[in-house]
Formats: structure tokens, C-alpha cells, sequence
């Protein structure tokens, strides 16, 4: 495939709208804008991504245009008018309608969920077929994509438009003001200037199949207080306070500081990952930005197949069990009794415990 | 976990993609998914993977009816195929192997139990790199590869050896040096000019005082003896010496550059964390668009015939090498030693530092 993208097109980038996505995203958004760069065009790239996201990124890549979206459903087209390519690395509809609507020539991407007619460039991922892969309880539905790291699903997509991604690792930079400003309220909660402690991302929407239960994740830290003297600072996102109570209020070994009032927002969340010792949570967002800080992870994985989360770096270790039902990718699981949230259930808080006293050292 | 009894991988035939291959045969023998794995390989490219902890699970195959033996005898129950061969498929399909998981390239598809199918646009294959390939299609016998960087392991006593050979030959023992691999096993349509290789390594020894070392496979000799003649300094062809690809794996974690066409030895350079430039033709960048940090590869853009993926120019001026420049690989050289290594702990690293 020859070159498509010299680099002085105005190129317009949908990046993902879930905090994981966007972060594993962030190789191949930093290899297009110093591909732009180094034609001179910098200034021809635009961001488009929620605006909570696109905070992740401040103090960089300072020519790029960042179009921040407030609210997706009324995400305007007008603002993504006059662009040669849009490159939409996320997977909606309706990016590929607004590309579609503003008239944008190029319009690349992967053909997901029926928009494949909308775009010029369709790219139609990767699928697995024949029996259900070995350690898993069951195979995807038709059609079966085939699982895989979505920051090299964005490094294959970036290559057929001919740029290559070479550093492959997600990078996230937390200024200074960021960290002084976590440190002075660790301070206020109780942590003394500089102390190294545990970041426990217990928090997880009131349901969710993706959360590990309280009384387990309570039952781990209380198991690493018995290896590690670290204290355990509890941290949750906005609407998942209830989770991250309850664990705090179950560790018993464990010194525990939560910090729920108010949650973290990105900011927050990047300042503490960069300044533990270890990040402990779900599959969710907070594991990838601790990655891209370089902090070691401990990642407790459920209903989602592992093969999405297989990319990260030697310091992460993903904890899973193989169930009948899994993985469903379902926001709730839909089983009773005892089957009822085996694939997190099942996990042995003894082993996270011990799991996080091995990265430790 | 280890559920079920022997995986056999199938490694690949091709220098370049059994390196690019390294990080799924060490995940597949720490999976928790199998009590035992073998790594079935062609006997002539076990020096690759010597030395290292694939090393003792090794089982050399010489012909296509000892590979299907070897599934039979080994009682595999399941064969992961990191080959892109029909042939290798039919074999386990022969061998009665229950469970045969491997890309839906060739073919083969029919024949797998379990296939990864790469992207496609418009029904046709997308150039994916081989490596991601590799790994998606370990994903489906339980093994899960979080890094894709390769690794390689040397001994000690290799690399004294190979040192002791270029100090034999003159190269003082301090001194660093350029590895040249100029040939390609592929075919003509890969091979840039001797006098353009010649032209880059007298720059680099201009530039850096570094001398040229320049080696090759078996058939290349009088290759590698056509740019040392080419070269204004005194550069040190291994033509007439005893080569392998163990003894290359030394060569090139001491290099301080790797100058080479695009095969083999680049994933070699990849493993050991030495800068590389490779000088790539008729090939698709994005087939190898993986272990980029420390490597340059330099082409010809905007040619309508490339990439044509052939083994000889099918238009006969092969302006996809012709046209390459020696100052452009130069200056990529220059650029690419100016990168930083990457600060990641590898597996093998501690081997592959070159000698302060």
C-alpha cells in the first residue's frame, strides 16, 4: 500500500472515548503529529475526544488543534469541516456519519458496528473462527473479531496510511502543579510528605461486572498488610464511592486512606499513579494510565476477554480465572446463585496479595 | 491451571520471522494453559534460538515427512502453527494433530481447528506485521504475549570466540565496529548494490572512525568480498571464515550499528537493542512495522510497482533499490544512533549489552 498521509494533509483524529482506548491510543496520535511535524504541518492535526480526556495530554504536542467534546450527542459536525482525512480511531457510527456529513474526502477506519459504507478507506478488523480458544469458557459471537490490543489495532491502521508507529509504549506526563497538588492533599489525609504507599483503584459502578467485590478486594489488602507495611491509598472515580467505602471499611490490617471526597478525576488519578508504588484494580481505565506512568499494576481481570488487555508492559500482572460463562462482556452479570459473578468472584484475594508483594520486591 | 498435555509450535522457517517469533515461544512455555511445550523447528536455524530458555525444548525437524513424524511421536495434543504454509498445516493435518491453531493465511484455513483471520480491505489481505499476526494466533491455544519485543541470547564463550576471530583478523579489541549483512536469502529483487553498501560504511568510518565488518549467509561470499573491495578503508570481510547464526548473534549484540538489507539480521539487531538500518525494496513496511525504537528502514516512496513482494524485479529496472540513495542510509544511520535506547528491562538484555 503506497503512502496516503504526506504529512500537509489537515487531518482530523477521533480518538476513543473510554479512558483505556484513549491512552493506548496515544502512540499512534504522537506518530502522526511528529509525521505532520516533521513536514512542517503540525499544525494541521486536530484531536477530537471527549475534553476529560483530552486533558490527559495538556502541556504536549502544542501545535495540535484539540476539539473537545462535551457531549457526544451533540457532538456539532461543524467544527470537523474543511479537513482532508479523518481518522477515526474509535469505533461509533456516528464518527463515521459526522465524517460523512462534513464532507471530509478520506474517511479511515475500522468497519465496525454497519458504518463500513460511510468510509473510503474501510478496514475490516482482524476475526477468529473454529473452536472456542483454549482458556476461555466460550467463543464471541458472530461475527467473531478477533480480541486484540487496541493500541496495536491503532498502530496497524496509522501503517496502511503509511505511518509508522515505532515506540509503541503509551507515555502520559504529569506536571509538577499536578503532583504538589496530590502530595498536599495526601498530606491532609494523613500520608506523610514522600511515603511510598499502594494505590488501590477499588472503586466500580454500583453493579458492574467489571468490579472486583468489596469484601474481597478489603480481604487482598488486608492479605499485602501482612507482607508489606506500605499504606493503601483508596481511590475511586466519580459514582463509584460506594465500592471504595466499603473496601476501606472492610480492610481491617490494611492502613487505609480514602480518598473519595470528592473522587479522582484524570488529573488526580495520573498524579497518584505516578507517585505509588503499585496500582491495584480492575480492567478499566486507571491500570493503563498507571502503565503509561511506568507504575507496576496488578490488574484483576473479569467478564473481558484477556487477549484485549495482553499488551501491557512486564510490571503488570493480570489475575483471572477461566469460567463456563466467560467472557460475556456484559455491564451485569445476568447469572444467579453461585455462578453468579464467578469470574471475579473466584479470584483468591490470597493470591493478589501475593501477586503485589512480588512486584513490590 | 495446565489443563491439557503438549503443545507443539511450529516456528517459522524464516530467520527474521523465528526472531520476531521469540516472545510467543517464551510465553508458550510459561503458559499456564499447557503442563509441557516443544518448539519444533528446522534443524538449520536451532543456533537461533540457542543459549536462551527455549534452547532444552527444542526438537529439530530436517524434512516435511520428519515434521509430521515428530507431531505423531511427541503425541501432540495441540500444534500452533507460526508458519504461514499450507504445508505446515497439511502435516499436522496428517499427523492427526485434535488441535491446529494458526493464521487463515495460504489456503489452510480448512485445515485449522482454529484460525486468526487478519484485516482485510475490500476482501483483501491487509499487510500486517508478522508479529502481530504471531501473536493473535497464539491467543487462540491460551497463550498470551504482552510484549512483542524479540529476545536472543549469546553465551559468553560464542562471543569471546567471535571477538578472538576479528582480532585475528585486525579489528583491535576496543575498537567498535559496523556489521554489514548485505545479502538477502529472498531473492535478487531485495539486494541493494555493493557499491552503494561500501559508499554508507566509508561514511560511517569517516564519520565515527568505526570500521566495517562485513558477513553474509552461505552462497554470499562473493558478496560480501565485492564490498570490502568496494570500501576506501580497510574493512574486514568474514567471507572465508566459519559463520553461523549462533556466532551472528555475537557479531551483532557487539556491532554499534547494523547495516543490512531487509532480512534476518535486522531482527537480530531488534532482539539486542543495536541501532540498525535496513534498506528495504520490493517488501511492505507495514509487514515489519514492529521493534521500530532502535531501527531505520530506508525505501524508495511513491513508486507504483512497490511493494511487489517479489523475488525479482518483474519490470526489470529495480528503481526500488536502484534509486535508493547511499547519502539517504547514511543520514538514517546518523539519525538512529542518535536515538535513545529504550529504557525497558528485556529478558536477554544483560547478554546482549556490547563489551564497554
Amino acid at each position: 500500500m503506497s503512502t496516503l498521509l504526506s504529512g500537509r494533509e489537515r487531518v482530523l483524529v477521533r480518538a476513543p472515548s473510554w479512558l483505556g482506548d484513549f491512552v493506548a491510543a496515544e502512540p499512534a496520535i504522537r506518530a502522526l503529529h511528529e509525521h505532520a511535524e516533521r513536514a512542517g504541518f503540525g499544525r494541521g492535526v486536530a484531536l477530537a475526544a471527549p475534553g476529560r480526556l483530552l486533558a490527559l495530554l495538556d502541556g504536549r504536542f502544542p501545535t495540535m488543534q484539540r476539539l473537545g467534546i462535551t457531549d457526544e450527542r451533540h457532538e456539532t459536525a461543524q467544527s470537523w469541516r474543511e479537513r482532508d482525512v479523518a481518522l477515526l480511531l474509535n469505533g461509533s457510527w456516528s464518527g463515521a456519519w459526522r465524517a460523512w456529513r462534513s464532507r471530509i474526502p478520506v474517511r479511515a477506519g475500522f468497519a465496525r458496528g454497519g458504518r463500513g459504507a460511510l468510509l473510503t478507506h474501510a478496514f475490516t478488523p482482524a476475526r477468529e473462527s473454529g473452536g472456542v480458544p483454549v482458556g476461555l469458557g466460550k467463543s464471541g459471537r458472530f461475527p467473531r473479531h478477533l480480541p486484540r490490543p487496541f493500541g496495536a489495532a491503532c498502530a496497524e491502521l496509522l501503517g496502511w496510511m503509511g505511518i509508522p508507529v515505532a515506540e509503541r509504549r503509551p507515555r502520559i506526563l504529569v506536571s509538577a502543579r499536578a503532583r504538589e497538588a496530590m502530595e498536599a492533599r495526601l498530606a491532609r489525609a494523613g500520608l506523610a510528605p514522600g511515603e511510598p504507599f499502594v494505590l488501590a483503584n477499588a472503586g466500580s459502578r454500583p453493579g458492574s461486572a467489571k468490579g472486583f467485590p468489596p469484601e474481597g478486594f478489603a480481604a487482598a489488602l488486608d492479605a499485602l498488610a501482612r507482607r508489606s507495611r506500605l499504606p493503601v491509598v483508596i481511590a475511586c472515580a466519580p459514582g463509584e464511592e460506594k465500592a471504595a467505602r466499603e473496601t476501606a471499611g472492610l480492610a481491617v490490617l490494611a492502613r487505609t486512606i480514602l480518598l473519595v471526597d470528592p473522587p479522582a478525576d484524570l488529573g488526580d488519578l495520573a498524579a497518584l499513579s505516578a507517585t505509588a508504588k503499585l496500582a491495584i484494580g480492575h480492567d478499566n481505565g486507571a491500570h493503563h494510565v498507571a502503565e503509561a506512568l511506568d507504575t507496576p499494576c496488578v490488574v484483576l481481570c473479569g467478564p473481558t476477554d484477556p487477549r484485549h488487555t495482553s499488551e501491557n508492559p512486564p510490571t503488570t500482572r493480570v489475575l483471572r480465572v477461566v469460567v463456563p460463562c466467560g467472557p460475556c462482556h456484559r455491564e451485569r452479570c445476568p447469572l444467579p446463585g453461585d455462578r453468579r459473578h464467578a469470574c471475579m468472584g473466584r479470584i483468591e484475594p490470597a493470591r493478589i496479595a501475593e501477586v503485589a508483594a512480588e512486584l513490590l520486591g | 491451571m495446565k489443563e491439557r498435555s503438549l503443545l507443539a509450535v511450529r516456528a517459522p522457517n524464516w530467520v527474521g520471522d523465528l526472531v520476531m517469533a521469540t516472545p510467543v515461544l517464551e510465553a508458550a512455555l510459561a503458559s499456564d494453559a499447557w503442563r509441557e511445550a516443544r518448539i519444533v523447528v528446522r534443524a538449520h536455524l536451532a543456533g537461533v534460538l540457542a543459549d536462551g530458555p527455549c534452547e532444552p525444548h527444542l526438537v529439530p525437524v530436517s524434512s516435511d515427512e520428519d515434521e509430521a513424524d515428530t507431531y505423531r511421536r511427541l503425541r501432540a495434543d495441540a500444534v500452533l502453527l507460526l508458519t504461514n504454509s499450507f504445508g505446515s498445516a497439511w502435516r499436522a493435518w496428517r499427523a492427526r494433530v485434535p488441535l491446529r491453531a494458526g493464521s487463515a493465511l495460504s489456503g489452510r484455513r480448512f485445515l485449522l481447528t482454529h484460525a486468526a483471520i487478519p484485516p482485510t480491505r475490500a476482501g483483501r489481505r491487509l499487510p500486517t506485521p508478522t508479529a502481530h499476526l504471531q501473536r493473535d494466533a497464539a491467543g487462540l491455544v491460551g497463550v498470551l504475549v504482552h510484549d512483542l519485543h524479540p529476545r536472543l541470547y549469546v553465551r559468553d564463550e560464542v562471543r569471546l570466540a567471535q571477538r578472538a576471530m576479528l582480532e585475528r583478523l585486525g579489528l583491535e579489541r576496543e575498537s567498535g565496529y559496523v556489521l554489514c549483512c548485505p545479502g538477502a536469502a529472498f531473492g535478487a529483487a531485495k539486494l541493494w548494490p555493493p557499491e552503494r553498501f561500501a559508499s554508507v560504511l566509508d561514511g560511517l568510518h569517516g564519520l565515527r572512525g568505526w570500521r566495517a565488518v562485513i558477513t553474509g549467509g552461505p552462497g554470499e561470499e562473493d558478496l560480501v568480498e565485492a564490498v570490502v573491495r568496494l570500501c576506501a578503508h580497510p574493512a574486514v570481510s568474514l567471507a572465508r571464515e566459519a559463520r553461523d547464526l549462533e556466532g551472528l548473534k555475537a557479531l551483532v549484540a557487539e556491532a554499534r550499528l547494523l547495516l543490512v538489507g531487509d532480512s534476518g539480521p535486522r531482527w537480530y539487531a531488534a532482539a539486542f537493542d543495536v541501532p540498525c538500518v535496513s534498506v528495504m525494496g520490493p517488501n511492505d513496511p507495514a509487514v515489519t512495522a514492529t521493534s521500530l525504537e532502535l531501527a531505520a528502514v530506508v525505501r524508495v516512496d511513491g513508486l507504483e510497482c512497490s511493494p511487489c513482494l517479489r523475488k525479482r524485479c518483474p519490470l526489470g529496472h529495480h528503481r526500488c533499490m536502484r534509486d535508493l540513495a547511499p547519502e539517504r542510509v547514511l543520514a538514517a544511520a546518523i539519525d538512529v544512533l542518535g536515538r535513545a535506547r529504550p529504557d525497558v528491562p528485556r529478558p536477554g538484555r544483560p547478554h546482549a549489552r556490547p563489551a564497554a
